[in-house]
Parts: structure tokens; C-alpha cells; sequence
């Protein structure tokens, strides 16, 4: 079969399901066997989502939540590599942190929320830290990591060569670690996402969090499920995004090692 | 380093920041940032009238039961996904974009349907745990040896003797690591749920506390709360070594 043969079966098969479910339930929707305000008809949905079409509060949140969402992640990121870096080059530091950060890691993003609310009151500078800590784990983890399966010969190299710490971690170390970090990104990036809808729904900071908070007070379901099926295609989108940056660090990553290997 | 100060040194360092917290906390003397030495005594009055530990159970059985439930599903669809090519297929998109739907922005409907009870907190923490079980258990499935399949063919153990036998033994350390990871989940979501609306366990009382200008019992929850993710997370990880040894990464190598 052509390659472009078998990626659309493959589209046909995967979307065969969801498109079953979804006629069904149009189907049941349209016979009133299913209650409208708890499962909303699909065409009614479809409808509530034509508001995307033009300005108001649904476009408003969307923008919201995508802009937290990717400030933070860039936050996240930023805070993770370098701690990271920290981390896996210091045996000190890790030993010493280590049960702090394993408190911090194990800690429900949401519970700090009513503290940061506190100090940095309900708006999008609250939602930006709640991402921070919620996102930051999987960066740190796998930067930890990847500095850590860095090439010992390489290193031994860069002794040899006299190189700064700096140079060393930025020539040799950060460059062997990019594949691992890149996983650690993707992972962050949706827990971005989920984090940003938390601070929006418990701290009503804007977005389709406190979006689908007033929906649901006024028993729009329509409303709630296309905010919903914005967010999963949100999450969908970023996470193919960085999976095929992922897949392109990783081929680099190789040709890099191949080269390490020769020299 | 002496062996002394190698153990020390990580204990030491939540002692340095309760040490901060209660300076700074004295010096600026806001409301709302109470120094260690007054979230204590509240601690201390939550924990003697009970109020804690009635909520903790609550929680913690909201969790548990969450992350059975997770577990059963999670391992039986992921054993479809894994062993059988035309369920990945048909399932991939699907599984691809329900997973990142942020299970926080679910709590509304689910209120709507299932109302203010431990119902919506259980579907809600459910459906968060089951992706990492799923997702797990499908890739251990996946990659289980075909020859130790070939092998179940020649002994005649039959499908349920096969995947009974050899697929989920063969599988089970990826199944352990969903199952540590969706724990971690359940109780999040659980904490949040009960934070969003439905009243009752810890997350309702730490948002109670805030609205009731009780910042000192806030503190004290965050921390309680916090402290309660460590364990479970240490117990998780303890119990997946002590069931597989063998996964222990060998220290000898370094």
C-alpha cells in the first residue's frame, strides 16, 4: 500500500470510533433519551463552539488560558533546566535538597492555590506561579537525569581541555541532556495546561477555567463541553507539536552520538 | 564528607526553611503569612478535636477507591490496547485527546450530573488515574517478548492462560509504574474536587479555613496535605521495590 494510502486508512480507523459515539449520542440526544442538561446534544455543542467565531468570553479565555499556559511552561522550563543542572552536576546539592524537593514534588498544585492567592491575588500572576510549581517537576527530573547520563569520556575530554565549569556544562553538558529535557518539556507542557485551568476554576483568574465556572452556574452545558473539547484539542495539538520536535532532538541526538563515539 | 554531615545535611534543610519561614513570617507580621509557631498550636487543636483525622479518612478513601477503580480499568483496557492490533488502532486518537482534557475542568459537569457527593469525586480522580494505568500497561503489554508467547502457544495455555501467566507477569513493572504515578493523581484530583465544590475531606476544609480568614489552619492543611502526598508516594515507591526486586537499579555499575 502508498504511504499516503495507509495514513489515511489509519485516519479513517482512528476517527471511526469517536464519530460512532458521537452520532450515537446525537442520535439519543435528538429521541430525549439522554437529560440535555447533563449530556448537551453534539450539534448543540458544535453550536456553543461557533462562538470562537467571533470576539467574547469564550475567544477571551481561550487566549487566556493559551497565554498562561505557554508564559508558564516558558517559566517552568527556564526554572527546571537550571535546577536541574544543579542538581545532577552537584552530588552536594542533590543530597542536600533532595527530601525538599521530594516534599514539594508530592504537594497538589491546587492546594497552594488559596496561599498564592494571598500574596499574589487572582490574577494571571497567580495562575503563572500555580504553573510553575505544578510544571517544573518533569523539566527538573529529566534534565537531573540527562546531565547525569552525559558521556564520561566526553568529560574526561573537557578536564583535559582545561574547560570552565561553564564551558563544560554548556558545550558538552546541556547538549548531551537536550533529548532527555526535550521528553521533560512535552510532559510539563500538558501538565501546564491542567495546571492553568486549575488556577482559573479555583482562583477565577480569566480563561475557559473560570469560563466553564459561570457556564456551569447558569446550567449552560452547551457551553461547558465546547470549552472542554477546546481544551482537549489544545492538549492534543502541543503535545503532536512537541512530540515531533522530540523525535527531531532525539535523530540529532544520535548523530551526535555517532560522532562522540568516533572521536 | 564525613558521614555525618551527609546525613544531616538533607534534614537540615527543612529545619534552615522553618527556621525562615517563622523570621520572615515575625518580621513582616501579615495575617496572612503566620509564622510555624502559630500554625502549630492550630494544627494541634485541628488533630485533638478530631476534625483532621475524620477528613484525612475521608480523603484517603475517596483516594484509595479511586485508585482501584483506575487500576481495574486502567489494566483491563490497557491489556486490550496492548495485546490486540485493531483496539490500538481504532483507540489511538481517542485515547490521544480525552487524556489531555484537564480532568480539573471536568469537576462542573460532573457536579451536574453526579451533584455535591463522593460520587463526583471518585469519577472525577478516576478518570485522571486511569491515563498513566492505560498508557502503561498497553506499552509493558506491547512489548512483551513474542517468544514468550510462541512459548504459552506450545505449552497449550490457552488466551486467559497466556496473558495470566506470561503477559502480566512480563508487563508488571510498567504496570507498577502507572499505578505509583495514578496514586500520586487520585489524590490531587480527590483534594481538588473537594476544594471546587463537593463538601466534605481535606481539600473543602483548607478552602473553608481561607474564606473563615483562618490562615493559620490554611498553612496547617497545606502542610498536612502535603506531608500526606510524601507518604503515600514513599509507600508507593517502597512497596514496587519490595514486589520487584529486580528493578532495583544496580548501584554496583557506579
Amino acid at each position: 500500500m502508498r504511504p499516503a494510502a495507509r495514513l489515511g486508512l489509519r485516519l479513517v480507523q482512528s476517527l471511526a470510533l469517536p464519530a460512532a459515539i458521537v452520532v450515537l449520542w446525537q442520535l439519543a440526544a435528538g429521541a430525549q433519551l439522554i437529560d440535555p442538561v447533563f449530556f448537551p446534544a453534539p450539534l448543540d455543542v458544535w453550536a456553543a463552539l461557533g462562538q470562537l467565531a467571533g470576539p467574547g468570553p469564550m475567544r477571551d479565555g481561550l487566549r487566556i488560558t493559551v497565554e498562561s499556559m505557554l508564559a508558564g511552561w516558558v517559566l517552568a522550563g527556564a526554572v527546571g533546566v537550571v535546577a536541574g543542572i544543579l542538581v545532577g552536576r552537584s552530588p552536594l546539592i542533590a543530597r542536600a535538597t533532595g527530601p525538599t524537593l521530594e516534599f514539594l514534588r508530592a504537594t497538589p498544585p491546587s492546594i497552594i492555590v488559596p496561599v498564592l492567592i494571598l500574596f499574589l491575588g487572582t490574577g494571571q500572576r497567580m495562575e503563572l506561579a500555580v504553573i510553575v510549581f505544578a510544571a517544573v517537576w518533569p523539566v527538573l527530573l529529566n534534565t537531573v537525569h540527562g546531565v547525569r547520563s552525559t558521556d564520561a569520556v566526553l568529560l574526561e575530554a573537557a578536564a583535559s581541555l582545561r574547560l570552565s565549569r561553564l564551558a563544560t556544562i554548556v558545550k558538552i553538558v546541556l547538549p548531551s541532556a537536550v533529548p532527555s529535557i526535550v521528553v521533560g518539556l512535552r510532559i510539563s507542557l500538558a501538565i501546564s495546561l491542567i495546571a492553568a485551568v486549575v488556577a482559573e476554576i479555583l482562583g477565577s483568574s480569566g480563561g475557559l477555567g473560570t469560563f466553564i465556572v459561570f457556564a456551569r452556574s447558569r446550567f449552560q452545558s452547551p457551553d461547558i463541553y465546547a470549552a472542554l473539547v477546546v481544551l482537549g484539542v489544545i492538549g492534543y495539538l502541543s503535545n503532536g507539536l512537541l512530540r515531533l520536535a522530540e523525535r527531531r532532538a532525539l535523530r540529532r541526538a544520535s548523530a551526535v552520538g555517532a560522532i562522540g563515539a568516533e572521536i | 564528607m564525613p558521614a555525618t554531615s551527609r546525613h544531616a545535611l538533607p534534614i537540615a534543610i527543612p529545619f534552615v526553611l522553618t527556621a525562615a519561614w517563622e523570621t520572615i513570617a515575625r518580621g513582616l507580621g501579615y495575617d496572612s503569612f503566620p509564622p510555624p509557631d502559630r500554625v502549630l498550636p492550630a494544627f494541634w487543636a485541628l488533630l485533638r478535636t478530631g476534625t483532621l483525622w475524620t477528613n484525612t479518612v475521608h480523603t484517603l478513601a475517596v483516594v484509595l477507591a479511586a485508585w482501584v477503580l483506575s487500576g481495574l480499568v486502567g489494566v483491563a483496557t490497557g491489556l486490550a490496547i496492548g495485546l490486540v492490533r485493531p483496539v490500538w488502532r481504532m483507540s489511538q486518537t481517542s485515547v490521544e485527546f480525552l487524556r489531555f482534557i484537564p480532568p480539573v475542568a471536568l469537576i462542573p459537569v460532573v457536579i451536574i450530573i453526579y451533584g455535591f457527593s463522593n460520587t463526583t469525586e471518585l469519577v472525577v480522580a478516576a478518570y485522571a488515574a486511569v491515563w498513566p494505568v492505560i498508557l502503561n500497561t498497553g506499552s509493558g503489554v506491547a512489548q512483551v517478548d513474542r517468544r514468550l508467547l510462541e512459548v504459552g502457544r506450545l505449552l497449550r495455555l490457552g488466551f486467559p492462560g497466556v496473558v495470566r501467566k506470561l503477559v502480566l507477569p512480563s508487563a508488571l513493572p510498567a504496570i507498577a509504574v502507572g499505578l505509583r504515578l495514578s496514586l500520586a493523581i487520585s489524590l490531587i484530583v480527590v483534594v481538588t474536587t473537594e476544594m471546587v465544590g463537593v463538601p466534605d475531606g481535606l481539600g473543602f476544609q483548607l478552602v473553608s479555613s481561607s474564606q473563615a480568614i483562618r490562615y493559620d489552619r490554611v498553612y496547617a492543611y497545606v502542610v498536612w496535605i502535603g506531608n500526606l502526598g510524601l507518604l503515600l508516594a514513599v509507600l508507593a515507591l517502597w512497596t514496587e521495590r519490595r514486589l520487584m526486586p529486580w528493578r532495583r537499579p544496580a548501584r554496583a555499575e557506579a
